[in-house]
């Protein structure tokens, strides 16, 4: 995957964070990620397709899904509810359309979010990707963003469809 | 007399967070539209004196329900609340007669203070 996919993401989801959460990040190195250890309690998992595929994931702690989930909704949801899922597929469709824009020439869709919650739940992507994985840090605990987009060619326009 | 706002967005968290933040200003919130189609027909029943519209919806979409709402009120105040995806969107949005426009990600206040602009000599 080309590095220059990932700073569209990092800037974008630094954007949402602050504007609309008054949530500062701080981030992380990016890394490679390797298998499908889930790493976070919540999952916002989108799809992306046109001249490039694949998918983004944003994960959050269970307390940072519940604080964004308050920040937004100025309620603090009880638990994991309905809420909290509508508030982190919001958050990644938001983040996702940011770094759409500034990925212009690759004419992509985005598709609706999903949001996958508990304990134990992981995300696959597809075998040819190996997704960048860019950690922040944030007064509610840690957050990361996932990006596993491969450019589609004549001889592979099926590399890298979305899944979860 | 209180100003009457229409919310069309096909997310209910961003209903929500619009319909919270005019009503704590002032405003009424009368209607609630998740597809163009849906925005089109509501503001034809609800009359309000201002409507926030989202570009990017299933179905019909914001641009369908511009038009739509602008043939039936040349005058109506929309203010579309939406992602800066597609830029050429944007430019038709304000071709058609959008009174202004607030980008996603967006800050409360600058909504508040944008939609207050649309109507600024209602007594709230």
């Amino acid at each position: 995957m080309k590095v220059e996919y990932i700073n569209p993401f990092l800037t974008s989801t630094i954007s949402v964070f602050d504007t609309m959460l008054h949530c500062k990040l701080e981030r992380g190195d990016p890394y490679l990620k390797h298998g499908t250890q889930p790493q976070h309690h919540v999952s916002g998992v989108i799809g992306l397709s046109g001249k490039a595929q694949g998918t983004v994931v944003l994960g959050l702690s269970r307390e940072a899904a519940l604080s964004a989930t308050e920040a937004m909704l100025q309620e603090r949801p009880p638990e994991i509810n309905g809420d909290v899922t509508d508030a982190v597929g919001e958050l990644v469709n938001i983040i996702a359309g940011g770094a759409k824009a500034k990925l212009e020439h690759l004419n992509m869709s985005i598709s609706l979010p999903t949001v996958i919650t508990g304990k134990f739940h992981c995300i696959e992507f597809p075998s040819k990707v190996t997704p960048i994985c860019i950690p922040f840090r944030s007064p509610w605990g840690d957050i990361t963003v996932e990006v596993g987009l491969c450019e589609r060619t004549a001889a592979n326009p099926s590399t890298a469809t979305p899944g979860n | 007399m209180q100003r009457r706002l229409l919310v069309a967005d096909d997310a209910l968290i961003i209903r929500r967070i619009i319909k919270d933040m005019a009503t704590s200003a002032g405003w009424e919130v009368v209607g609630e539209a998740s597809n163009g189609q849906e925005a089109i027909e509501r503001y034809r029943e609800l009359h309000p004196d201002a409507v926030t519209l989202d570009l990017v919806m299933p179905e019909h979409d914001g641009l369908h329900a511009l038009h739509g709402i602008m043939d039936f009120d040349p005058q109506a105040k929309v203010l579309v609340v939406s992602a800066l995806e597609q830029r050429g969107v944007l430019k038709d949005a304000i071709k058609a007669g959008a009174a202004d426009f607030v980008a996603k990600p967006f800050d409360k206040k600058s909504l508040q203070s944008t939609l207050d602009h649309l109507l600024p000599d209602a007594v709230s």
